[in-house]
């Protein structure tokens, strides 16, 4: 990948972009209230669902203020205990509903006893907990892109 | 900007300010907050800065930092796309994606003028939707880096921005290590999501490595053997290999950017940054494994 290019004029444009704020009506389309929010299209979380409060231990928390101002993303978290007891139920069939299906999307939405021998015992799974609640996120937007 | 959120690296993230400034105040705050994505500083805050420090950049200080700038908002676009691909987003901010990427534009027009800038912000929004949307390329290395590089479109992008005006040799030596950099940082990101993108369905390098030490591949996998995964990465040793190859990698980088006989001070510390992350990581789980 060759990086040069030709050498093109500057500031052609000025950066006075927007000579005023936008108008309100603008804001009040974008911002909004409730009755401008449309759910996301594809999306695959459940806006009925909003994730635990325990999410993101990957990321700061967040302040009052943030919470304020309508947080940009919220990520679902990924809770290991809740995900081995929905694969390793030892009911004959739990049946998925839409709320977990968030977690584990196209899981198999059925799951049977058969696999008692493949399951982490409690030790090992505190250990498991153990090692991934200490863990530091590994990469914190400060690395150039999106996971 | 809420006022908690302004320190302790207000300096750096002064570029972005200045941008946001040409908004209404609710529409600032709720844009600044996409950029931040819950953290305290706009992410990507300086990147372009510490390429232009080491490109030996000759462009004028200011034009840098709105270059900056426009590279943030375009990395706030990449992650929230990124996000609504994985179904994270529950929030209604998509609305605010066209004002981020006029903004972006603007202030990109401002730095290089209309042609680079329109350059720049096409490629580095239509890469970054084009592959978030696509399966890991997770079993071809040469697909792998691809796919690596279409997702950091906005870093690539806004760097060959600054190319003209940086010098030619440099930026030569730089785009192989950014390169290197950026598949790292991938890997790492990989590393800290792969329990949720095994059950999405999703493959990735690092998935990819985890299924072969259980003797298993992306197309025998079942979600019933999940259990025998964790074992392998958490209680056998896969995670601590996963780190140790993250860490080799970051030596390379490492000394590849101290190497450039430039001043790499920022880029360095970018650098430095994850690689903490990594060599704590190691710390951390062996303190676990063996008390």
């Amino acid at each position: 990948m060759r990086l040069r290019q030709a050498r093109e004029p500057r500031n052609a444009v000025s950066f006075a972009f927007c000579d005023q704020p936008l108008s309100r009506r603008r804001v009040a389309g974008i911002v909004g209230d409730s009755s401008h929010r449309q759910p996301l299209a594809g999306s695959r979380s459940a806006p009925e669902d909003p994730p635990a409060s325990s999410a993101c231990a990957h990321r700061l928390p967040r302040t009052h203020e943030q919470q304020q101002t309508s947080p940009p993303v919220a990520v679902a978290p990924f809770d290991l205990r809740r995900s081995l007891r929905l694969l390793l139920a030892s009911s004959a069939r739990v049946t998925l509903n839409r709320t977990t299906r968030t977690i584990g999307a196209e899981m198999a939405e059925t799951v049977t006893d058969e696999r008692t021998s493949d399951r982490l015992d409690e030790q090992e799974l505190s250990i498991v907990e153990a090692i991934r609640t200490d863990l530091l996120p590994m990469m914190t937007g400060d690395a150039c892109g999106p996971g | 900007m809420p006022a908690d959120l302004a320190s302790p690296s207000a300096a750096e993230a002064r570029p972005l300010d200045e941008v946001l400034a040409q908004l209404e105040p609710r529409l600032r705050d709720r844009v600044w907050a996409l950029c931040c994505r819950g953290r305290a500083v706009p992410i990507g805050s300086g990147h372009l800065l510490a390429l232009a420090e080491a490109s030996a950049c000759a462009m004028d200080g200011a034009a840098v930092a709105r270059l900056d700038a426009a590279y943030q908002l375009a990395l706030a676009q990449a992650f929230f796309v990124d996000d609504v691909v994985d179904g994270d987003v529950s929030t209604h901010d998509v609305a605010v994606l066209p004002l981020l990427k006029e903004l972006e534009l603007a202030a990109a027009v401002s730095a290089v003028g209309w042609v680079a800038a329109c350059r720049a912000s096409h490629w580095s929004s239509a890469q970054a939707l084009a592959l978030a949307g696509e399966p890991q390329a997770a079993g071809d290395p040469r697909a792998f880096r691809e796919n690596v590089l279409g997702r950091s479109a906005p870093v690539l992008t806004y760097f060959r921005a600054l190319a003209p005006a940086a010098r030619t040799d440099l930026v030569d030596a730089i785009e192989p290590i950014l390169t290197d950099y950026l598949i790292l940082a991938q890997l790492c990101d990989d590393l800290a999501d792969w329990e949720q993108d095994l059950l999405r369905g999703r493959q990735t390098w690092t998935i990819n490595q985890f299924l072969a030490r259980a003797g298993l591949t992306a197309t025998s996998y079942r979600h019933e053997q999940f259990v025998t995964v964790v074992r392998g990465v958490y209680l056998e040793g896969g995670l601590r290999e996963a780190l140790e190859e993250c860490a080799s990698r970051f030596s390379a980088v490492r000394g590849a950017i101290v190497g450039l006989p430039t001043d790499t001070t920022k880029l360095l510390r970018i650098c430095d940054h994850l690689g903490g992350l990594i060599i704590a990581n190691i710390t951390r789980l062996d303190r676990h494994v063996h008390g």
